[in-house]
């Protein structure tokens, strides 16, 4: 990682996202993951912390696959579908991202994902050096 | 430009979109796109098929005025209010990308956007290469 956290008075503060990221390298667009199986059928239907573990496991697959790794993620938005969902995927970000390394983040409640049955969607901007 | 498509083993893979594009050069973040013409009138009232295709107007008009062009989006995010027309969305979307050199994406279900008549609304980053005209300006 070689990035530069970007902190400001004046706005809360906290381990578990950055006010803003400066990095320089490849920008690596990481599709809004879902929980689904290899097969396209939906992973644990109602399992939001499932989901949750699911979606992360597979933006970490991509971002190494493309030469990097967590460090490098910049900037994440996290749509969920309900309210009640905003805390466990808070606390997950803080286990993905632990120690201050928090990249930018944006979190969504949406009306809905593209199935019924998806109950988190994370998306990721990384910066590979 | 060179841009990388990056579909990892053990990510379900998705014909209509790649897991994620790498690209080197300078990102240029689109205002989300809906169906307005150059008049400001929306095309396709009630029509999500007519205002995808009017979407994706828009968004070539803007990436040509950059000196880019479609295969330099890397990265999708489309807006729609009614879970019957993603088909329509993804089939417009599809028009205008070659088989395995999608752009990643993410598709959501808002409970609205700006205007009760806008059905789909999308958002795209573009990487320009370094020689191209925006980017040096």
């Amino acid at each position: 990682m070689n990035h530069t956290t970007i902190t400001v008075d004046g706005a809360f503060r906290s381990d578990a996202f950055a006010h803003g990221v400066v990095a320089r390298g490849a920008l690596l667009a990481v599709a809004g993951q879902l929980a689904l199986n290899e097969d396209g059928s939906t992973y644990a239907p109602g399992d939001l912390d499932a989901q949750i573990a699911k979606v992360w496991r597979q933006v970490e697959a991509v971002v190494r696959t493309a030469g990097g790794d967590m460090g490098d993620v910049v900037k994440i938005t996290s749509f969920v579908t309900d309210p009640d969902h905003i805390g466990p995927v808070v606390a997950s970000r803080a286990e993905v991202f632990p120690g201050g390394q928090a990249p930018a983040s944006t979190l969504v409640v949406v009306a809905a994902l593209a199935r019924p049955e998806f109950l988190v969607e994370i998306e990721a901007l990384a910066v590979i050096p | 430009m060179t841009v990388i498509a990056v579909n990892p083993a053990g990510v379900h893979a998705v014909p209509a979109y790649s897991h994620a594009l790498v690209g080197t050069g300078t990102p240029v973040f689109l205002t989300g796109q809906i169906a307005l013409d150059a008049e400001g009138r929306l095309v396709g009232v009630g029509d999500p098929a007519a205002q995808a295709a009017q979407v994706w107007r828009n968004i070539r008009s803007i990436v040509t005025a950059l000196g880019a062009d479609l295969t330099d989006i890397v990265k999708l995010t489309t807006f729609a209010v009614d879970r019957a027309h993603l088909p329509a969305i993804g089939a417009e979307r599809a028009r205008h990308f070659e088989p395995g050199r999608f752009p990643a994406s993410t598709f959501l279900l808002v409970a609205g956007l700006a205007h009760p008549d806008y059905l789909v609304e999308i958002e795209v980053i573009v990487m320009l290469d370094d020689s191209a005209p925006a980017a040096r300006s």
